[in-house]
C-alpha cells in the first residue's frame, strides 16, 4: 500500500489531493524541501562580520549536495536546479534560491500546466476538457479519484505506523522512511519525529564527510520550512521598484563619490 | 570546486573569494537585485555571472598576463566598483589582499585587437584552471563579444524597448 507514495514527489502528492486548493507557495515549497531532504541539494549555514563590533550576520547557501551528479530531476524541480546544472559549483543563498524559484515558475497556472498537468503519469487523473485546460480548473477524474483514495490511506497508515517505529529507525521503520521519501513532509502525527532523526543523520554524515560543517540546529528540516515561509511571503509582498539608486544610498553621504 | 592546477596558497584565495558575499541581507534592496534590474536579467542569469566575475578576478590574481571579461561579468565588475566600502575594503584589502584596478579600453583597432587577444587567453587560462569551459552565455564568442557592443541606458517610464528580429548567428 505504502509503496503508492513512492511513485511521487511531495509536491506531486499535494497536488493530487489538493486538487483545486492547490498553491503554489506550498507546491515550491515541498518541491525544495525534498530536494533537500534526497540530498540533491544541501545546505550550510555562515556567519559573516561585516565590520568589527558589529553583530555577526547569518547566511544560509545551498549548493549541490553528494546526490545530485547521479539525480534525475523533475520538470518540477528545475525550477531550483537550473542553474546548478550550468554551474555545478555555484552556492546560493537560501533566499535568492527562492526568489529564483518564483521567478523560474512563472504564473502559478503556466507552472502548474507545464509541469504537473503535462505529465504522463498525472495528466489520466485530471479531467481535460478544452475549458478546464484553459481555465486551469484541477478536477479529478474517476482515476485520479481512486488514486487520491490510495494515497490518503497510504499517509494515514505509515504516519501511525511510524510514530511507534521511529525511535528506533531501524527495520520496518527506516524501510518505511525510505520508500515514501519526501512524502513525509506530508505526514501529520509521525512528520516531526522523523524529520528530527533524519536531521541529526544527515548532520552526522556532513560532519564526517566535510569535516567543519557549520549546520542548521536538529531540527533543520522544521526550521527550513519556517525560513521558507517566511521569505516567500516577504517576497511576494515587496516591491523591488521602489528603490532609485543613490539617493536612498545612505554610504554616498560620506564618500564624495556621488555629489 | 576543481582547480586542475593550483598551489596551496592560491586554493585559500579561492576559498576566501568563493566564500564572499556581495548582498547585505538587511538590505531591501541588494546588490544582487540591482544588478539583474539593470541589465534585466534574470535573477538565476545575475547569480551566475556573479559567480563567473568570482572566477574571474581569481584568474587575475593569479596569472601574470592581463586579462579581459565578457561584457557580463564586466557588468557585475562596473556595479561592484560602485559599492566602494564593499569593493575596495571587504573584497581588495580583506579577500583578495591587493588592489585590483579597473582599465577600460583606450579605444582604436589597436586596442580592440589587444584586448580580443587578452579575453582569448582569459578563456584559455580559465579552462586550464577550472577545468571545465567557460558557459558560453556568460562567456559568449571573440565574434559576439566585441561586436555587440552598443548599450545605451533607456528610460523605461518613457520608452518601450522593441528586440530586433534575430540574425542567424553564423
Amino acid at each position: 500500500m505504502i509503496e503508492t507514495l513512492s511513485k511521487y514527489t511531495p509536491a506531486e502528492t499535494y497536488f493530487i489531493l489538493k486538487e483545486a486548493d492547490v498553491e503554489l507557495r506550498e507546491l515550491m515549497k515541498y518541491t525544495l524541501m525534498d530536494l533537500l531532504f534526497k540530498r540533491v541539494l544541501e545546505m550550510n549555514t555562515e556567519h559573516k562580520n561585516e565590520s568589527k563590533g558589529k553583530k555577526a550576520k547569518v547566511y544560509n547557501y545551498v549548493r549541490v549536495g553528494r546526490e545530485f551528479s547521479h539525480y534525475k530531476p523533475l520538470p518540477h524541480e528545475m525550477i531550483y536546479l537550473s542553474p546548478y546544472y550550468k554551474s555545478k559549483s555555484i552556492r546560493i543563498l537560501f533566499q535568492h534560491l527562492i526568489s529564483m524559484g518564483i521567478q523560474n515558475a512563472g504564473a502559478e497556472k503556466k507552472y502548474i500546466q507545464n509541469n504537473f498537468l503535462k505529465r504522463e503519469e498525472m495528466k489520466h487523473f485530471f479531467v481535460s476538457s478544452r475549458f478546464a485546460i484553459f481555465f486551469t480548473r484541477l478536477n479529478l477524474s474517476d482515476r485520479g479519484k481512486a488514486e487520491k483514495e490510495r494515497l490518503l490511506q497510504a499517509l494515514g497508515r505509515v504516519d501511525v505506523s511510524l510514530v511507534d517505529s521511529i525511535l528506533n529507525v531501524t527495520g520496518k521503520g527506516r524501510s518505511d522512511v525510505s520508500t515514501i521519501g519526501g512524502n513525509i513532509f506530508l505526514l501529520k502525527k509521525a512528520r516531526s519525529k522523523v524529520l528530527q532523526k533524519i536531521s541529526y543523520q544527515l548532520k552526522e554524515d556532513l560532519q564526517r564527510s566535510v569535516g567543519n560543517y557549520d549546520f542548521m540546529p536538529w531540527f533543520a528540516f522544521e526550521s527550513y520550512e519556517i525560513l521558507f515561509n517566511t521569505i516567500f511571503d516577504s517576497l511576494c509582498s515587496s516591491d523591488t521598484e521602489a528603490d532609485s539608486g543613490c539617493n536612498s544610498c545612505s554610504v554616498c553621504a560620506g564618500c564624495g563619490g556621488c555629489s | 570546486m576543481t582547480l586542475s592546477k593550483h598551489i596551496e596558497s592560491e586554493k585559500e584565495l579561492w576559498e576566501r573569494i568563493s566564500q564572499f558575499e556581495f548582498d547585505d541581507l538587511d538590505s531591501e534592496f541588494t546588490f544582487s537585485q540591482r544588478l539583474a534590474r539593470e541589465n534585466n536579467w534574470t535573477l538565476e542569469f545575475t547569480l551566475r555571472v556573479l559567480f563567473e566575475y568570482k572566477r574571474f578576478i581569481y584568474l587575475i590574481c593569479i596569472s601574470d598576463q592581463p586579462m579581459t571579461p565578457s561584457d557580463q561579468v564586466d557588468q557585475a565588475w562596473h556595479l561592484h566598483l560602485l559599492y566602494t566600502q564593499s569593493y575596495w575594503i571587504r573584497f581588495c584589502k580583506e579577500t583578495l589582499g591587493k588592489d585590483i584596478h579597473h582599465g577600460p579600453t583606450k579605444g582604436g583597432k589597436e586596442e580592440k585587437e589587444k584586448y580580443r587577444d587578452y579575453y582569448t587567453q582569459t578563456k584559455k587560462k580559465y579552462q586550464e584552471v577550472f577545468a571545465e569551459p567557460p558557459p558560453e552565455d556568460i562567456w559568449p564568442p571573440e565574434e559576439i563579444r566585441f561586436s555587440e557592443i552598443r548599450f545605451a541606458r533607456i528610460n523605461l517610464h518613457r520608452n518601450w524597448i522593441i528586440p530586433k528580429l534575430k540574425r542567424k548567428r553564423l
